[in-house]
């Protein structure tokens, strides 16, 4: 009987090796969010870090050129931006204080390079090169200039993982201004985005810019999502679907920043 | 022992060659799969045993270093592959060598559909464009990149 088992697996063991190596992966997939496995991701995360960092040195000084004359052209259209912005937040601040609100949060920037990407045309996350001891923390908001980028999903020693707006599980609060209207948005490949059940009367029209809305614990309201491109009648009849552009180019991304936000 | 030894070493350096350059890579967004073509080297010079652990292993680093987010999807996938890549293996005598690749290909096609298709489980409207947009350039970029390397290396080995 034992010699018959013993044969059984000898000869099948290709066949057993696969089922069992399976049934493992599945088991790895199904606790994803184990400490045990943030664990091991850890450990790896901070042995390949420092591998990386001749290649981010090259990488820089060849991007130095490029992004400096980019940043040279958005600087004068902020400079404009500014001054408007000046006199607008003076008025704002008149009325915040003539209806009794209080002041909203400021913001610390910690500035991260990326250090590996995933193999997938689209990506999902991200590895950085600033962790704990830079002061990062789990579920930080991470943005770019151009908009949000995702949100810290494990933090190392001295580096993190931030999950993606374009992963598949994620999901932000927001807001389409000037309409106001909020939903929750999910990204639908290539650089799209959808946010769904928006009652029909409100008027959301094309290039209305997409912001947080804030009411999530981890990112803090008006900061810039996406474009409106346009909308969709939903199947009830009653609720419209938002497509839109994201404005963050997730090909493209290079230098982000670890949002700190200083809670009241 | 040492084909062992080498497939170690070799799984490695990929490892470290799809980390460190993987932005060179890159052609319009679209990345190869270095560790399916280093798995189908594998499966033709290790037994298939060992070419299944190596599936799961090179899906293992795969996750940990591109797709912590969802780790254990990649080494599945791998492992399954890698079992049909054995049985590619072991039938190579009686097969045509164009039939090999072809059944190599149409692997390298399932694994990145079967992969995009766990990935993208979660999001509405897209079971067309995951397979035109990503699974179609991902298998044509890999595909090319194989049938390259394998002008220098031959996939299949002279002597086994």
């Amino acid at each position: 009987m034992l010699k018959k088992l013993f044969d059984f697996v000898y000869i099948k063991q290709s066949q057993l090796a696969a089922i069992f190596l399976s049934l493992l992966s599945l088991l790895i997939y199904l606790q994803n969010e184990h400490p045990s496995v943030y664990a091991l991701q850890g450990v790896v995360a901070e042995f390949l870090t420092p591998l990386k960092y001749p290649i981010l040195f090259l990488e820089d000084i060849s991007n130095t050129k490029k992004q400096n004359r980019i940043m040279s052209e958005r600087l004068i259209h902020l400079s404009v931006e500014a001054a408007k912005y000046s006199s607008l937040q003076e008025e704002n601040q008149r009325l915040k204080q003539l209806i009794g609100f209080r002041e909203t949060s400021p913001f610390q920037l910690l500035p991260a390079q990326i250090l590996s990407r995933n193999i997938s045309q689209e990506l999902n996350s991200i590895l950085i090169d600033i962790g704990k001891n830079q002061g990062v923390e789990l579920y930080d908001p991470v943005i770019s200039v151009n908009g949000v980028v995702g949100k810290v999903f494990a933090v190392y020693d001295n580096s993190a993982t931030v999950e993606l707006l374009t992963g598949p599980q994620f999901r932000v609060s927001v807001m389409i201004k000037p309409a106001e209207a909020t939903g929750i948005l999910q990204w639908i490949g290539g650089n799209q985005f959808i946010i769904t059940d928006i009652p029909n009367t409100l008027l959301i029209e094309p290039d209305n810019l997409v912001v947080t809305s804030g009411y999530s614990d981890i990112f803090p309201m008006n900061l810039p999502v996406g474009i409106v491109s346009h909308t969709e009648k939903a199947y009830d009849g009653f609720t419209i679907r938002v497509i839109g552009d994201l404005l963050v180019n997730f090909n493209q991304i290079n230098e982000l920043f670890v949002l700190k936000v200083r809670h009241n | 022992l040492i084909r062992v030894v080498f497939a170690i070493f070799l799984f490695l350096f990929i490892s470290l060659l799809q980390f460190l350059f993987i932005d060179f890579l890159s052609i319009a967004g679209v990345f190869p799969d270095l560790f399916f073509i280093l798995l189908i080297y594998l499966s033709f010079r290790l037994p298939p045993i060992h070419t299944i652990a190596a599936g799961f292993s090179i899906g293992l680093m795969n996750d940990m270093l591109f797709n912590v987010a969802l780790i254990g999807l990649a080494p599945l996938v791998k492992t399954i592959f890698a079992f049909f890549l054995t049985k590619i293996s072991e039938n190579e005598k009686v097969l045509n060598p164009l039939i090999t690749y072809a059944f190599l290909i149409i692997l390298i096609w399932m694994n990145h559909g079967v992969y995009n298709w766990f990935y993208f489980i979660q999001i509405a409207d897209t079971e067309y464009s995951v397979f035109l947009y990503r699974t179609l350039p991902q298998t044509v970029y890999t595909s090319v990149l194989l049938i390259t390397l394998s002008y220098f290396i031959p996939v299949i080995p002279e002597e086994r």
